[in-house]
């Protein structure tokens, strides 16, 4: 599914057609995720079922963006916000436009996020928001 | 309404040209502040800004329900056949009919171009061309990725 995603040195750069879909439990254990989200992320899905979401974390991601995702998704909002993430092997990374919504599953809370590809004068601003943080 | 100074008119040709940005889906975030001169602009640029805005609530709510398809075709592939209800995530009664077009757009789109090549391979039949080969990957290949593409 190489259509998914174009690499350009360590980044790898999301097509429009990408639809990279993820749903946590409340404690944010990835309980699904898809085809798209594997492929760009580099892992089988068996590897991150069970994992905590913050496997595809990168580094140079604030905490505060985090506390606000989390903070926003636990009354019942819809996150929407820029995440750089890192692939399984640590040495690429990616960018994506995330939304994120809490929603019931057989009477848990779980949340589901689906992420989109970003500008690239989106990521700049990402880039300079998240270096204030 | 046509008296607005020319900078006041660029602000505001601006401003719509973000909204298509966004409809379009070019962008993912616009805000539209209303910083012109004029007040009857402003009052313009707020509207503006304010249907981005509803717009936008659509918009997550039409992906988290497509979100929640690709969940429900991945739990019935691997034969976990659980209810989602798409109703906890629609945030107006117009999303999932949204959703659907979303759907059924992608949909439309990949038969275009799946026809497209189909008539383009028939009209090189016809006019006896067929040195150049047809696409290594066959339309076989077009057919799964319109599978993967409504999963
Ligand atoms: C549905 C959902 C999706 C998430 N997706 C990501 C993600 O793609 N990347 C990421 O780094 N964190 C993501 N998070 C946030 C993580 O749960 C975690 O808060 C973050 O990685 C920081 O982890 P740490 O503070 O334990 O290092 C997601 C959370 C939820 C609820």
């Amino acid at each position: 599914m190489s259509n998914i995603f174009t690499t350009n040195g360590a980044e790898r750069i999301l097509s429009d057609k990408a639809f990279l879909v993820s749903e946590t439990d409340e404690k944010g254990i990835i309980v699904f995720a898809n085809d798209d989200f594997c492929s760009i992320a580099d892992y089988r899905v068996e590897e991150l079922i069970g994992k905590p979401h913050n496997i595809v974390r990168h580094p140079d991601m604030p905490r505060a963006a985090f506390k606000d995702l989390w903070d926003t998704v636990k009354t019942g909002k819809t996150w929407t916000g820029f995440v750089k993430n890192k692939t399984s092997s640590g040495n690429q990374y990616y960018w994506v436009y995330a939304t994120v919504y809490p929603i019931m599953r057989e009477g848990r809370r779980h949340y589901i996020s689906c992420r989109r590809k970003p500008t690239a004068d989106e990521i700049e601003s990402a880039i300079a928001l998240y270096k204030t943080l | 309404m046509f008296d607005i100074s020319k900078s006041d008119y660029l602000v505001l040709k601006q401003a719509i040209q973000e909204c298509r940005n966004f409809v379009l889906e070019k962008v993912n975030e616009t805000a539209i502040s209303p910083d012109a001169r004029s007040a009857r602009v402003n009052d313009l640029l707020h509207d503006l800004n304010q249907f981005a805005g509803e717009y936008k609530n659509v918009r997550d709510a039409n992906y988290i329900q497509a979100g929640m398809l690709a969940m429900s075709v991945f739990r019935a592939k691997t034969g976990e056949l659980s209810n989602v209800s798409m109703a906890n995530c629609t945030q107006n009664g117009s999303g999932v009919l949204k959703e659907t077009t979303n759907f059924y757009n992608g949909l439309m789109t990949r038969l275009k171009e799946l026809f497209s090549e189909i008539e383009n391979g028939f009209s090189r039949i016809s006019h006896n061309d067929l040195r150049i080969p047809f696409k290594a990957d066959g339309w076989h290949h077009d057919i799964r990725a319109l599978n993967e593409h409504n999963q």
